[in-house]
């Protein structure tokens, strides 16, 4: 290795600001993280029209479901030109998130199997789709945290 | 911990840089590189071709309304190259900041 250590600064400086201004792109969307939480609400919705026997209105929304997160997906990938990379932000944040779904998912099924559907859904829904959106943007603030961003 | 390996084919300013843009995201558009790294389309795909003969990128080209887009992601070896040759530069960086102090 025969590089100047000021050429080393220079190009670890240069590296730094690169790695700095792709975090900022990836998470200069702030509708991304209600849009996904409001889709997210959908999947204990879903459940708990599968304990009522529901089938048509829980085929309409999954199709939504289904709809909104490939829109997201596209709309976020034509704004940004970007995807982060899962590995940059940690995998707890996939972790928690399958809880909350999954926690959401189960509680919904299981009340409205006893209960059927009522006002309860709609609170669990909101709650779900809170809860999503800021664990999206928790994922934004790792990324943004690891590389110093903004 | 990543053990340094300083890359002469990293360490050319353009690559370097897009190395590092592409090390925190999945994959990247080839115009967001080029705007982000403010050089032409062929000067940009001539330091990719180098970056993918050595197998350190891959590039993807899909047709999407009637357009060719293409994008650019970091392979496994990329990404430990890229790593490798960061720390490398941190010891090359470190080693000056020691003699300097004796």
């Amino acid at each position: 290795m025969e590089t100047d250590p000021l050429d080393a600064q220079s190009a670890l400086d240069a590296a730094e600001a690169a790695e700095r201004r792709s975090a900022e792109i990836a998470t200069s969307t702030p509708w991304y993280a209600p849009w996904y939480g409001i889709t997210c609400a959908a999947v204990p919705v879903a459940f708990a029209l599968i304990a009522c026997d529901q089938k048509a209105l829980t085929i309409a929304v999954v199709m939504v479901l289904l709809a909104s997160l490939l829109t997201l997906m596209t709309t976020y990938q034509h704004v940004t030109g970007v995807w982060p990379s899962v590995r940059i932000a940690g995998w707890f944040v996939f972790i928690e998130a399958t809880v909350v779904m999954v926690g959401a998912a189960a509680l919904c099924y299981l009340v409205a199997s006893s209960y059927g559907l009522g006002w309860w859904l709609a609170a669990v829904a909101v709650a779900t789709a809170v809860l999503m959106a800021l664990l999206s943007r928790s994922y934004d603030a790792a990324i943004v945290r690891k590389h110093g961003a903004r | 911990m990543t053990a340094p390996a300083f890359d002469e084919i990293i360490h050319n300013p353009v690559r370097l840089r897009a190395c590092a843009m592409l090390a925190v995201l999945d994959f990247a558009a080839f115009p967001v590189l080029r705007d982000e790294l403010g050089v032409s389309d062929s000067v940009l795909s001539k330091h990719l071709a180098t970056l993918e003969s050595a197998g350190y990128v891959k590039l993807d080209k899909a047709t999407s309304a009637g357009r060719l887009r293409t994008s650019v992601a970091l392979t496994s070896a990329g990404r430990k190259a890229y790593a490798a040759h960061v720390e490398a530069l941190r010891r090359i960086v470190a080693g000056e900041a020691t003699s300097s102090q004796g």
